[in-house]
């Protein structure tokens, strides 16, 4: 009889050779945690991964400041939870120190700031390998990175230049002073995480379920209100049953109409949906590169 | 509903070979386009930049050429991972790039791929890279 798995079944096999592949390789490996799904998934990897010993490395969250209030909130539950340790690299004490400044203006964000807090926390730390919930089926730029991607000592992605990464062999050599980011999850889709959390019950922040909210629509994104961003003239503040598809920082963050409290009800809407998931990320749509350009600086 | 089979569905890697400019990518952009599993926003943004660059039709090729050097000069530079699925199977496929040049960056494709889709433009017939693919992707 021919034994094979389904395809859950292999990605998270994937997945967890590449999380030990990492703690084998290198020194002082981290996962970068920023209260999404996607890293959500990836913590329960790197669970399943040890179990039953604990997560032999920490979390690192770059705090942008702008959070929703419930992502800190599940964040240190998890934190408690699994007994890791917890590394914050706040985004404002950059600010604060003068290192980077905010932007101005209606449209400003914190978003391209955390690149200075991340790649800080990253040589304050000494981490060599951060382990990142990205996916490739996200954005066009990330559909190029490898599992295994090389850093050099500023931080920065050279996508013109990547290793060869053949079968399951990973090439962690690396220089002083340069790093890696690891993306265990990268061949999965969005379907396949709703699948995946639902298969193992993994918990989320309510964010992600529907649920009432008091929101504004600029440039045809919907966003939650805050105290962080000023309103125009031709914006208003309404309640609306919302959910959000993605997480980040509470000002870029869009979220969609939708009524899915569950689990089953929002892969139904995932199925059906017409729309990326990114499309809703204010950080995305500044150009058409806006990805790459980033990365290249050192983002996630 | 297809939530329901999502426990007994298997997975398929597969990547295309070929020589430059013999349709890789645009036969990857074909198959997603004709699958539906673009989004509304990336066909949006796939049209635009055809616009721009002054062509009459979609070019399928700039769904998986990522990076903006790709775009300028309209080659593959690096692999890129498609994904879509049917309720039997998940798909998972490389496009890689056809210039010699690149070809560690194909073979990293080829590599995990279990099948692999070899491109021949009829004009030019079985040439070098035709050939050299073809040997990569039957090791």
């Amino acid at each position: 009889m021919k034994h094979s798995l389904t395809h859950l079944k292999e990605l998270e096999a994937e997945s967890i050779f590449v999380i030990r592949e990492t703690f084998a390789q290198f020194n002082k490996p981290a996962i970068l945690f920023s209260g999404g799904k996607d890293s959500i998934v990836l913590t329960h990897l790197a669970k399943k991964a040890f179990w039953p010993a604990k997560i032999p490395f920490p979390l690192v969250h770059v705090d942008t400041g702008h959070n929703f209030p419930e992502t800190i909130d599940f964040r240190d539950k998890l934190v408690k939870e699994l007994g890791v340790n917890l590394v914050v690299g706040s985004v404002q004490k950059s600010i604060d120190e003068g290192k980077v400044a905010e932007e101005r203006g209606l449209n400003a964000t914190r978003n391209r700031l955390q690149i200075a807090t991340l790649l800080e926390t990253i040589e304050s730390n000494q981490y060599d390998a951060c382990m990142g919930g990205a996916r490739r089926d996200e954005e066009k730029a990330r559909a190029k990175e490898r599992f295994f991607s090389h850093r050099d000592e500023f931080g920065q992605w050279d996508p013109k230049n990547q290793r060869p990464e053949l079968w399951n062999l990973f090439n962690g050599l690396k220089h002083y002073g340069e790093n890696f980011r690891i993306f265990p999850i990268s061949n999965w889709t969005e379907m396949d995480i709703w699948q995946y959390i639902l298969l193992e019950n993994i918990e989320l922040p309510n964010l992600y379920f529907s649920h009432m909210r008091k929101c504004f629509v600029r440039n045809g994104t919907i966003l939650s209100a805050n105290n962080y961003q000023e309103l125009k003239e031709s914006e208003e503040v309404r309640e609306m049953q919302i959910r959000f598809r993605t997480m980040g920082d509470i000002t870029i963050t869009g979220a969609v109409e939708s009524d899915a409290d569950t689990l089953e009800k929002i892969i139904g809407e995932v199925a059906a949906a017409r729309n990326t998931e990114r499309g809703g990320r204010a950080d995305d749509q500044r150009s058409e590169t806006a990805m790459e350009d980033r990365k290249k600086e050192g983002y996630f | 509903m297809s939530d329901k089979n999502y426990l007994d569905r298997d997975l398929l890697r597969f990547t295309t070979a070929g020589s430059v400019d013999d349709g890789k990518s645009t036969l990857i952009g074909r198959l997603l386009y004709d699958s539906k599993s673009i989004f509304e926003d990336q066909l949006t943004s796939v049209e635009n930049t055809s616009k721009s660059k002054g062509l009459e039709h979609i070019d399928f090729s700039l769904l998986t050429d990522g990076l903006k050097d790709e775009r300028e000069q309209g080659i593959t530079i690096d692999v890129a991972y498609r994904y879509f699925s049917t309720p039997k199977r998940k798909f998972i496929i490389a496009d890689t790039p056809g210039h010699i040049q690149y070809t560690r960056n194909m073979i990293t494709g080829a590599s995990t791929a279990n099948l692999a889709l070899i491109l021949v433009d009829a004009r030019h017939g079985v040439i070098e890279q035709t050939k050299r693919h073809s040997f990569i992707a039957s090791l």
